[in-house]
């Protein structure tokens, strides 16, 4: 199991491989996929939003599910929106796409 | 950095592969890799502007064992220099299974030739100098057709020719 993504205050993991942005942690976690072993993907959600367009347009239609880690933030007020908007979008992923 | 059309960039480019695993950027480069020599072992982007090197690194990161080739454009590359940063230190680390071609035509070729800024940077001194091939190409749309794969049937055969 490789252990990549971008760090979040508090957290426990140690990372393989510290990404740049969280878009290129989803792609080269895809890419350890294809290559046939296990990636663990952490990010906290503001860092979700920003790798959206990697989860449409390449997890989802090209078929490769990964273990993603989501740290929730809701304590500060820059925090709020994108907080609310990872709950929403993981919500619809699981109801209209159980298979990712 | 020599100047070639984009397809005769490619054309050179797939001349000289054997079993490499190969990851190409969304766009022309895609389809003229396809028209030129399509293989199982290509894994053909249609979405995600600017990860090809990601997942390129992903899989080189994965599997030692495997030979992996990247060709990127300037537009999608300017969208992720840190993954040529992130490419360099890996190759700090030891990596020395993926060579990365860049194709700089100093403009989005496909939506209609808006100039980039890639004229004003070296990507082979921010990624690694070794491993990071930056050619010069010139800006014709190129009329390669669409894939007439689907994302999933080349996710299918792509880990089908390299998972044992």
């Amino acid at each position: 199991m490789i252990k990549l993504g971008v760090p979040y205050s508090n957290m426990q993991a140690t990372l393989d491989i510290v990404n740049t942005n969280e878009g290129e942690a989803l792609a080269m976690a895809a890419g350890i996929e294809l290559a046939g072993k296990e990636a663990y993907v952490y990010m906290q959600d503001d860092g979700y939003l920003q790798a959206l367009n990697v989860m449409t347009t390449l997890l989802m239609p090209y078929g490769i599910t990964l273990f993603i880690n989501i740290k929730y933030r809701e304590d500060l007020e820059h925090h709020i929106v994108a907080n609310k908007l990872t709950r929403i979008i993981c919500e619809y992923i699981a109801e209209k796409m159980p298979s990712i | 950095m020599r100047i070639h059309s984009r397809k005769d960039a490619i054309n050179i480019i797939m001349e000289n592969r054997t079993d490499e695993v190969l990851i190409t950027s969304t766009g022309m480069i895609s389809r003229e890799v396809y028209q030129c020599k399509d293989r199982p072992r290509n894994f053909y982007m249609m979405g995600s502007m600017g990860q090809a090197l990601a997942i390129g690194l992903g899989i080189a990161y994965a599997r030692p064992d495997l030979r992996v080739v990247v060709i990127s454009g300037d537009g999608a590359m300017l969208m992720s220099l840190g993954t040529l940063v992130l490419h360099k230190q890996l190759v700090e680390k030891g990596m020395k299974n993926l060579l990365h071609y860049i194709l700089d035509n100093e403009c989005h070729a496909s939506t209609g030739g808006q100039p980039t800024c890639s004229r004003l940077i070296k990507f082979e001194a921010i990624g690694p100098a070794e491993y990071t091939s930056h050619i010069k190409v010139t800006n014709e749309k190129g009329d390669a057709p669409r894939i007439p794969l689907s994302p999933k049937e080349i996710t299918k055969r792509f880990k089908d020719a390299i998972i044992c």
